[in-house]
């Protein structure tokens, strides 16, 4: 033996490995149909990568069919309109190792015939390259031939792709006339080469189940709702074909654009979370229940590269009744919201996404939240203030208070929250000269006021309870950032008794009003000089402020602050034993926090104020901190010690010690 | 708008982002951290006008306070004019001036300061006029006083009278308080903008010391 040490290539066990990839598409797709789903969706998904037209995708094509060459079935997936195999025409294997090692895109005939190797761009739909691995395992003889007329040379190529009794993947190929020949020896002489640009692939004696699925037209349903996207937007053909006959994949009606007796709602483009970039296409969702929705269809498709990655059932983001009967879309920006998530976020399958990192995370948020407006909306979900008794009220308020430095401390909300106790109302007795505002409304009892709508009644009536009149200037006026918008003032003889209405019947907001807080205001001054005096023993004499407190809060194009923390209760009675409490992000404006008002556990002390304060409280804490784990995770973020260090540690045993520990200590602290 | 708060606890010294608004986004964090940079920036400006002027001394002692927050207000009003505060974060903006240059004010008050007598707010109001005037009616401590009162600042005319006045007969802060009080007193429950010069001038001359 030399002094030197051989060096060895490591030698992996294929057959494993073709086995392991597809237990991870058949425990990620839960159906007995798995294999046809998954080989479907990755062999149309590569060919549609292929297509000449990247645009519309004019003139492709993708099919499946049957063959028989002897005493073997075969599988045929064609394509056309693609641009086949192209790439360099490499001939041994420090060639082709060097090709997958510059990582160059367009080497589709290297990344094609190797595993896990890919340099498909990111608006493609695959690239991680596991679909033809699929292909091996849906084969009884793990061997699959292929050829492909290529676009940019017209270079005709043909070989096989197998695992060998070494349960070593192998294959073989060549080019041009001996390309030829290869598909004369394979084939027995049954198909000709192929004439038009595009890539057939022969899966040699597929498994029954795939077979069945075929023939029985099975398959047709997971093309369609996968590929729904594709065939809506670019009549996109995918067809199937079984003796003499050829069918073509249809779009469901379910995403067809109008639907009689099915509500549905589009969110336009917009930004999923603010501070980022993250941008949605649009979201569509639909309410469909007593239509025996199928359960291909139910969920909100997540679209990406034209085909449908996962649905995410609505019943999940948001534990309502009705739930499940919500279907619908989404379809993202390219970048970077969908690059992103297809880099960081999608299974290798692209079956999924990994919902706890950004953004997948915050796109499951806003789907979330979209979802309870669009319930709302249609009345799906109840109004919680309509199911909450005095004590309830109360219970929340003061869990909210007490748990404002916890969310302060976990970095979940920043703001200067002062611990001032509202003063009791003590409301007087009325002052002899005053302004009214009765009759203002705002579209929302919140006073949130969207552009084009209205407040109606803007507008004050002088009271004069005294004997005499008095002139007086009355002054109305709208303030936003220290900006004064002046809407009537006058100066009225006012005599005892009701004056005049001043102000507007109603006030329209335009477009021209800034987004934000504005204050309704008016005051009521004396213009004249008096011997008379105010009960407070103020003389009453020209510019004597007689009364000033008109002031009525009103939020245009947003939400107003949540008025004492980062969060809100909604009591939600549910017959489910494992339902207590849960907590949803509330979009811009903090956590949604339930409890399950129908548990023994909170019926129990659903009136009894002080139990119920304490209880929700000790809940909240456990779930702040559940919270703050997810953001942490989600954003990456290391600013929080004791966090980064459970996550770096992986240990899942760690989890619940580090929250009992923190738990208690915010309890010392509040209970001392 | 929000801001980056340097705070001192058990543990040392770390910051903490403030704001009127409920929840925080990376951008507002971002932009509190422009914010933040650019006022370091303003603030190492002043101290080096200050220190250039031999006004201030390295251990930040005032050797004529009138003139270093009269250069302090200017400087923040300009800084202001560049970066908007909103009326809602005003307050924390003014007292997150304190403790930052210990060149201009030294230590941080244990608690939060009204607008009204916050050095910094006080300085940017005084600011607005010109330092001449400014001169002529007296001291820093003088012009404290006379800043806290709003019925004096809300109509320039009632401003005017009193600086005239003071102007006139010049006094130590002590002494300019009756006065002050007088005015402020005088015009609590009365709008003066409704009013025109005569029937002003009748309702100032009632004002007794």
């Amino acid at each position: 033996m030399s002094a030197k040490p051989k060096i060895f290539r490591q030698v992996r066990n294929d057959a494993k490995d073709i086995e392991a990839v597809a237990d991870e598409y058949k425990t990620k797709l839960e159906h007995p149909s798995w294999l046809i789903d998954g080989l479907q969706k990755d062999a149309i998904q590569n060919s549609w990568d292929a297509r000449i037209d990247k645009k519309r995708g004019t003139g492709w094509e993708c099919g499946f069919l049957f063959k028989n060459f002897g005493d073997k079935d075969i599988l045929c997936i064609v394509d056309k309109g693609t641009t086949g195999l192209n790439g360099t025409k490499f001939t041994d294997e420090k060639e082709l190792i060097d090709i997958l090692n510059n990582n160059q895109p367009g080497e589709d005939l290297a990344y094609f015939l190797n595993s896990n190797w890919s340099a498909k761009s990111g608006e493609e739909g695959g690239t991680r390259g596991r679909g033809k691995t699929l292909f091996l395992a849906a084969s009884h003889d793990k061997k699959i031939f292929f050829d492909s007329l290529r676009s940019s040379d017209n270079t005709y190529v043909c070989g096989a792709l197998y695992l060998d009794k070494d349960n070593q993947v192998k294959f073989k190929l060549n080019y041009d006339k001996y390309g030829e020949k290869i598909l004369m020896e394979l084939t027995n002489g049954k198909l000709t080469p192929l004439t038009q640009h595009g890539t057939r692939i022969l899966i040699i004696d597929p498994l029954p189940e795939v077979k069945k699925a075929i023939k029985s037209g099975e398959i047709f349903s997971f093309i369609s709702y996968s590929r729904w996207e594709i065939i809506k937007k670019y009549q996109a053909k995918i067809f199937v074909e079984e003796g003499n006959e050829r069918k073509y994949a249809n779009l469901p009606n379910w995403y067809e654009d109008e639907l009689k007796d099915i509500p549905s709602k589009e969110f336009p483009p917009e930004i999923i979370k603010e501070g980022t970039r993250y941008r949605i296409k649009r979201l569509v969702l639909r309410y469909a229940p007593d239509q025996d929705l199928p359960e291909l269809a139910k969920g909100i498709a997540i679209q990406r590269g034209g085909m449908t990655i996962q649905r995410i059932m609505a019943d999940t983001l948001v534990h309502e009744e009705g739930m499940s009967d919500i279907y619908g879309w989404l379809e993202m920006e390219n970048k970077p919201l969908e690059e992103e998530i297809k880099l960081n976020c999608e299974g290798p399958e692209h079956l999924d996404f990994n919902w706890t990192i950004k953004p997948a995370k915050y796109l499951r948020d806003y789907i979330r939240y979209k979802v309870r407006l669009f319930a709302k909306e249609l009345k799906i979900t109840m109004s919680e203030q309509a199911r909450k008794n005095k004590a309830q009220r109360v219970a929340e308020e003061n869990v909210l208070r007490s748990l404002i430095p916890l969310f302060k401390k976990l970095g979940l909300f920043g703001k200067q929250l002062g611990r001032k106790t509202k003063k009791k109302s003590t409301r007087g007795k009325d002052e002899p000269l005053r302004l009214s505002v009765q009759d203002i409304k705002f579209p929302r009892e919140s006073r949130r006021i969207n552009y084009g709508e209205k407040i109606e009644g803007a507008y004050v009536i002088p009271i004069n309870d005294t004997n005499s009149s008095i002139l007086v200037l009355i002054r109305v006026w709208i303030v936003s950032e220290g900006v004064t918008n002046i809407i009537e003032e006058k100066i009225i003889n006012l005599f005892p008794g009701r004056g005049p209405k001043i102000g507007r019947e109603s006030i329209e907001v335009s477009t021209k009003f800034k987004k934000g807080k504005y204050s309704f205001k008016a005051k009521m001054l004396s213009q004249e000089e008096t011997d008379r005096y105010l009960p407070d023993g103020t003389k009453i004499e020209k510019g004597t402020k007689l009364y000033e407190r008109i002031n009525q809060n009103f939020y245009v194009e947003e939400d107003p602050p949540l008025g004492s923390g980062p969060f809100r209760f909604e009591p939600k009675g549910k017959d489910d034993k494992s339902y207590l409490v849960d907590w949803e992000p509330n979009g811009d404006e903090g956590y949604v926090i339930f409890y399950n008002e129908f548990h023994p556990r909170i019926k129990l002390i659903l009136e009894d104020e002080e139990r119920l304060t304490d209880y929700l409280r000790e809940q909240t804490i456990l779930l702040a901190f559940q919270i703050k784990l997810e953001e942490v995770i989600a954003n990456n973020d290391k600013s929080d010690r004791d966090f980064s260090l459970l996550i770096k540690s992986k240990d899942l045993t760690s989890v619940w010690p580090l929250f009992l520990e923190k738990y208690s200590e915010f309890l010392w602290d509040l209970k001392s | 708008m929000v801001l980056k708060i340097k705070k001192r606890g058990r543990k040392g010294e770390h910051f903490e982002y403030k704001s009127s608004k409920i929840l925080l986004t990376p951008k507002d964090i971002k932009s509190a951290d422009r914010f933040d940079a650019s006022l370091n920036k303003t603030l190492k400006k002043i101290e080096s006008i200050l220190l250039k002027r031999k006004i201030i001394s390295s251990r930040s002692k005032k050797k004529d306070p009138l003139q270093v927050w009269y250069i302090v207000g200017k400087q923040v009003n300009r800084f202001l004019k560049k970066h908007k505060v909103s009326r809602e974060d005003e307050n924390l903006f003014w007292n997150y001036l304190y403790g930052r240059s210990s060149l201009i004010h030294k230590g941080v008050p244990s608690s939060s300061i009204s607008q009204t007598r916050n050095d910094f707010r006080t300085a940017s109001l005084l600011a607005q006029y010109s330092y001449k005037v400014v001169k002529k009616v007296g001291p820093w401590a003088l012009w404290r006083e006379i800043l806290t009162y709003k019925s004096i600042l809300n109509d320039e005319r009632v401003f005017k009278w009193v600086i005239k006045r003071l102007i006139k007969t010049p006094r130590t802060r002590d002494a300019a308080r009756p006065l002050l009080k007088a005015v402020n007193n005088r015009f609590k429950r009365i709008d003066t903008t409704i009013l025109n010069d005569n029937e002003l001038i009748e309702k100032l001359k009632q004002v007794k010391e």
